[in-house]
């Protein structure tokens, strides 16, 4: 990274990844911006039933998956950092692991979500609980999609050589698996903190 | 192709928007009844301005298939784009299509519940769900539209591309927009009801600036990529030397 930084402050400054990228990133995050909105809204208006449904959740299930997540987006920084240096080998192991740190993610989630059902928590329960699950399963599904563009970047870096489409496509991939992250972050803190 | 027809067809996703909205204002769907509502108070909705209601849903039946012809100059557009191999804009097509029974069959539904206010006001209510029910969660096929759109615009590897990457990853990100609705038959209250403000105001904001949005690119590209005016051969000539193979 430090020396991709340094050749880039001669460089022009330039935008990561490709410039569409970030129209799906914002679009996406204004998205959950309102979701986040409307739960906190609705929090505001019954705070007695959301903090009596909140006890339901395992925080330490949560905090795992956080730092599981965190991890991935320090993988792919590093990865695609490599992968700017024309590293492959190491990009490949990184991004290998920050894969593995995904699948953990969603195999806790799984845990977690079948105690819940268990316990009798459903969507369409309570409100909480509806929240709770609409927003994790929109969350799982950007994690799964991301799993999909890692699992093409692993691919990409088998090989010796990268032409420059291919490292904008590793930066994009990337960019996407940090916004997955910054989501996530977000609704950790906003079902498993808040009180 | 002349581009005068082109302008028409692309106009068609402005028009539309101009007579699907007003229509749904007219039918009394903006904003849409609660879910929560019992069969009488269903019952009374519709028997109170049911004139005006019907013509709404008569106004919305007409607009219905305005993204046909709108989605087939996205077709022509796509297949610049993908070559001659084109299962892209076939899904393209095929999801349009399909996308008009998300108007048409909760029309339907909502012109029975309005046409007899006399009847059984259970009746009315079940009309009033068959139809709301699927004007709500009828996702997928626009979905694979705007999947199809985003898929071809981004794979496209050649030096003279139709329209902006941007416009590629915005499809992508509208197609899961759209899917949010989805889940309306698990919720009676709340963002996630068919009245919700995730449900149904993001989705039907977003569904009506996606076809104002394509409608601009489309012209856009009328003015951009004058090529196919007549001179079919040629055109796809041109191309063909510029994609790689």
């Amino acid at each position: 990274m430090p020396g991709a930084a340094a050749r880039h402050t001669q460089a022009p400054r330039r935008i990561p990844g490709e410039e569409g990228i970030w129209v799906f990133v914002l679009g996406d995050m204004s998205v959950f911006a309102l979701f986040f909105a409307t739960f906190m809204y609705s929090r505001g208006k019954n705070p007695h039933a959301f903090s009596q449904d909140h006890h339901s959740l395992n925080v330490a299930l949560g905090t795992a998956n956080t730092v599981l997540l965190l991890s991935s987006s320090l993988f792919v920084a590093l990865g695609v950092s490599r992968v700017m240096t024309a590293s492959h080998r190491t990009a490949l192991r990184l991004l290998t692991a920050a894969l593995g740190c995904g699948a953990g993610f969603v195999v806790i989630k799984a845990v977690e979500w079948s105690h819940l059902f268990l316990a009798g928590k459903s969507v369409g329960n309570s409100e909480y609980f509806s929240y709770y699950f609409m927003f994790t399963g929109i969350h799982l599904m950007h994690v799964l999609i991301g799993a999909a563009v890692l699992c093409r970047l692993i691919w990409l870096t088998r090989q010796p050589e990268l032409s420059g489409r291919q490292r904008t496509l590793c930066e994009t991939g990337g960019i996407f698996w940090h916004m997955v992250d910054l989501l996530w972050v977000v609704l950790f803190a906003l079902f498993y903190l808040v009180r | 192709m002349g581009t005068g027809l082109q302008k028409s067809l692309a106009w068609c996703g402005v028009a539309f928007v101009l007579v699907l909205f007003p229509g749904l204002v007219m039918a009394g769907l903006l904003p849409p009844i609660p879910p929560t509502r019992t069969a009488e108070q269903v019952a009374q909705f519709w028997a109170t301005n049911t004139g005006l209601k019907r013509c709404g849903l008569v106004l919305m039946l007409a607009g219905s298939a305005l993204p046909v012809p709108f989605s087939t100059l996205i077709a022509a557009r796509m297949k610049q784009l993908e070559g001659r191999f084109t299962p892209l804009t076939y899904a393209q097509i095929i999801g349009a299509a399909l996308s008009v029974v998300a108007i048409v069959l909760p029309v339907c539904a909502f012109a029975a519940a309005s046409y007899r206010p006399e009847r059984d006001p259970q009746i009315t209510q079940a009309l009033n769900d068959l139809g709301w029910l699927p004007l709500v969660m009828f996702w997928p096929p626009a979905t694979v539209q705007c999947l199809a759109i985003g898929f071809a615009v981004l794979g496209y590897r050649g030096t003279a591309p139709i329209w902006p990457r941007w416009v590629g990853y915005y499809n992508l990100w509208i197609a899961f927009i759209f899917a949010s609705g989805g889940l309306a038959v698990l919720f009676k209250t709340g963002v996630f009801a068919w009245n919700g403000p995730l449900a149904f105001w993001l989705v039907a904001a977003f569904f009506g600036t996606w076809y104002l949005v394509m409608s601009w690119q489309l012209l856009t590209t009328i003015s951009t990529q004058p090529l196919a005016g007549g001179d079919d051969a040629d055109g796809n000539l041109a191309r063909l030397q510029h994609t790689p193979t």
